[in-house]
């Protein structure tokens, strides 16, 4: 049973396409939970994802993404993004807007470290794009392949980033 | 490396500097207590409970968020009853509860039932942010869920919420889940949860937990 939460490490970059968090992930925990409590956006676009590979650290750019998210909006009816086979996690994880609103949101990611089974994320955000307030998403990096660490990608004028163990 | 002095049993030579997850050398309790206070002495359990509220008719009022220590916090809510059926919800306050924010409040949900509907919820313009109903007063209908919290404490920026509840509504569980936020740049240092918009409930517990290094 999980009792506790223990944090791994914290990162954040400055007018930057891209956030990775490096050697997060380990085989002392199963379950990791991402923080992403400020998110300021420099465009109008996606947070999307890829898992850092164990072996050499560089992004899975492998076509071996699929995800979907539900998209709850202020002002018009919700939609739904769906993605199979990409070479990303795409589209699915929260849409952002030009202004500095510090958009946030939790991830919970499963056995990413595990190199025998594929990598699974659950996610709740809240962000601000033109009545785009809420996404509640999942995706699987359908590789049994051990990670180390998480790439974000979206042009953020700021991002920070904190990773936790469930122990 | 840092100074010459004595410290943390290395005598007579550079000092390791401390930090989380990086604590050298051999310490007495003093230096441990000073690590601590600087919170640079690794103890793992970055939950951290604030407060939790019994709740008996009132509404449960959190007025001290420690918001510039943490960046997300995590409410969860235990077995909340309505005196009426009704919807939960919060609000917030920049001046330390003195008044609740009545405007500038969005939100977007989705609920479901699990013998009907689903279908959404959400505004623009409700006094609240709405985190789940219709909940009823029939024996056993409580209100179980937890909110994250992003942002409280810079003055620059909104606050965000995501949330994710259960209920019973009559004989029936339901669920509902979304976003919110309070589109004004503020800080905010007290929450109110309540039923409605925005009064007092019958029982129940709501904890208040920062995520340490968030």
């Amino acid at each position: 049973m999980a009792t506790n939460l223990e944090f791994i490490k914290s990162a954040s970059g400055t007018s930057v396409s891209s956030l990775s968090v490096t050697d997060c992930f380990s085989d002392k925990y199963d379950v990791y939970l991402l923080d992403l409590p400020k998110m300021d956006s420099n465009g109008a676009s996606y947070i999307n994802l890829r898992f850092l590979k164990a072996s050499d650290g560089l992004p899975d750019t492998t076509a071996s993404y699929d995800s979907a998210g539900l998209i709850m909006r202020t002002n018009a009816a919700f939609g739904e993004n769906r993605y199979t086979g990409q070479t990303q996690f795409v589209n699915s994880f929260g849409s952002v807007d030009g202004g500095s609103y510090n958009n946030g949101g939790t991830f919970i990611i499963y056995n990413p470290f595990s190199s025998s089974s594929y990598s699974f994320l659950s996610a709740q955000m809240a962000s601000y794009w033109a009545g785009d307030l809420g996404w509640k998403s999942i995706g699987v990096h359908k590789v049994a392949q051990s990670n180390s660490g998480i790439q974000i990608i979206v042009n953020s004028d700021y991002i920070q980033a904190s990773i936790y163990g469930v122990r | 490396m840092s100074d010459k002095s004595n410290k943390y049993g290395y005598v007579g030579e550079d000092i390791p500097e401390q930090s989380f997850g990086n604590n050298k050398g051999v310490f007495n309790p003093a230096e441990i207590n000073e690590l601590v206070a600087d919170n640079k002495w690794t103890t793992f359990g970055q939950l951290e409970l604030i407060d939790t509220q019994t709740i008996s008719s009132a509404t449960a009022n959190f007025t001290s968020l420690s918001e510039s220590t943490y960046n997300v916090h995590l409410f969860t809510l235990s077995d909340l009853v309505v005196t009426t059926q009704t919807e939960f919800g919060l609000r917030v306050s920049d001046d330390s509860g003195s008044t609740y924010e009545i405007t500038n409040y969005q939100f977007a949900n989705q609920r479901g039932f699990a013998s009907g509907t689903f279908d959404e919820r959400k505004s623009t313009s409700q006094a609240s942010i709405r985190l789940g109903g219709d909940v009823t007063t029939a024996t056993n209908s409580v209100f179980n869920g937890y909110v994250y919290m992003y942002n409280a404490g810079d003055s620059g920026k909104y606050t965000f919420f995501t949330s994710h509840n259960t209920f019973m509504s009559g004989t029936t569980q339901a669920f509902e889940f979304g976003s919110g936020v309070y589109a004004v740049a503020s800080t905010i240092n007290a929450i109110q949860f309540g039923q409605g918009i925005l009064s007092a409930f019958s029982s129940g517990t709501i904890s208040l937990y920062g995520i340490r290094y968030s």
